[in-house]
Formats: C-alpha cells, structure tokens, sequence
C-alpha cells in the first residue's frame, strides 16, 4: 500500500525515537504488515547512515581567539565605532550666515537708536523721560523762546 | 566505490536540499538534536520540524537511491 506523507513522516520520526508509546507502536504494526513501509523504513534508514561518510567539520586552531576578537569588537561602546557625521548642506551654511548678517545688522541698529540718540548724551534726559503737560508750563520760557525763533525764521505769526 | 567518491556523493545529495532541510538535518544528525530542540533553534513548531525532517529525509533518500541499491546488491552478495 502506498506511503502518504504523514505516514513517511511517522517512519522518519520512528526512526529518531520521537513518538510516544502509542504511536511507536502503531508504526511497528504497520512495518509487520506492510512490506512497502518496511522498504521505505529501509532505505530512510540506509540514507540517514550514508550521512556519516560526510567529513566532520573541525574548527582552525585560532578559531576560538577570532571568535573572542570578534565578540570584543562587537561589544565595544557605540562611540568608538561611531561613522563620521554628514557634511553640512551648503544652502544650510548660506542660511546659517545671512542669519548672522540679519542679526548683526539689527543688534547694530538697536545699539545705534539706544546709546547714540539716548537723551543722557545730551544731558537732557529729565525732559524727555517727563515730558508731561505739566513740564511744558515749567520750561514755558524755553518753548516761548523757541517759538519766536522759529517765527523769525519761517515768517510766520500764531 | 571509494570513500572520497561517496563522500562527494553525500555531499551532493545535502546540496540539493533547501536551506531549512539543510539545517534541520545537520541539528538532527550531527548536533544530536531532538525535534524540540530544533523547533526552539530554528523558530518553529515541532510538528513542523518532523514535516521539515521528514521531507529532507525522503529528498536525501531520492538523491541517493542508486547508491543504497548498490550497497543493497553489495550486501545480498555477500
């Protein structure tokens, strides 16, 4: 009777000693009974020897110190083995630049407008810094005195 | 027919496995391996390794079917 594939798998398992008591035994009925099982167990069996003309692989006497050098390398902190960061763009370096050209720019007009037109270097920095209503009828004098010099100068009567 | 022969013979038969085949029968055979044992290395069931083994064994045992039936007539010779 033909073999279907859970039957040779059964056999192949047989023959590695992996089935329970109650499969064993099934498999040993069917070899008693079926001559075509008997074969293939067999020649499944003369196969699996044949394996053993194949030569044993044996590792080179410094195989184990590659292994071990290998391993401490692999091991070794990130750091060490760290790749080399990518080149900057060079849009980004252009970007990078006109900020600094923008910021040196503004910082120099802020400074210029703060220190350079401050009220204190002219020594008149309680006018500006009050000048309320109230300053103006105490430095009267002064806005009359600038009035009439710009009348004069313009030609023009309030 | 010379050892070396056969050998090469052997060695041809593995070949023509896949590589999962492959492993599976080098664990069984040469690492003395249990099913469980090669299920738990290679990922797998043990239901699948037996199915894995088992194809491998019939492939192996195709591939070298003239030579058994050499070694067979050898045999009855004697």
């Amino acid at each position: 009777m033909a073999l279907n594939e859970d039957d040779k798998a059964e056999l192949v398992a047989y023959l590695d000693g992996e089935l329970d008591e109650v499969a064993t035994q099934a498999v040993e009925a069917k070899i008693a009974s079926d001559p075509d099982a008997r074969a293939e167990l067999d020649a499944l069996r003369l196969t699996w020897g044949m394996l053993d003309f194949l030569p044993k692989a044996s590792p080179s006497p410094n195989f184990t110190n590659r292994t071990m050098e290998r391993l401490t390398l692999e091991d070794m902190p990130a750091s060490k083995t760290m790749p080399m960061p990518k080149p900057v763009p060079g849009w980004m370096i252009g970007v990078s630049w006109a900020a600094v050209v923008l910021l040196a720019v503004g910082g120099g007009y802020w400074a210029s407008t703060y220190f350079w037109s401050s009220p204190e270097q002219y020594g008149c920095s309680s006018m500006r810094a009050k000048s309320t209503s109230s300053d103006v009828l105490v430095h009267l004098a002064i806005f009359s005195d600038a009035q009439v010099l710009h009348q004069r100068h313009v030609g023009v009567r309030y | 027919m010379q050892k070396q022969e056969l050998t090469a013979v052997v060695q041809q038969a593995l070949d023509t496995l896949n590589e999962r085949q492959r492993i599976a029968v080098v664990l069984n055979k040469f690492e003395d391996m249990n099913y469980a044992e090669i299920a738990e290395v290679m990922g797998l069931t043990t239901k699948a390794v037996k199915s894995l083994l088992s194809r491998a064994r019939e492939n192996l045992r195709l591939a070298l079917q003239d030579y058994i039936q050499m070694d067979k007539r050898a045999t009855n010779r004697r």
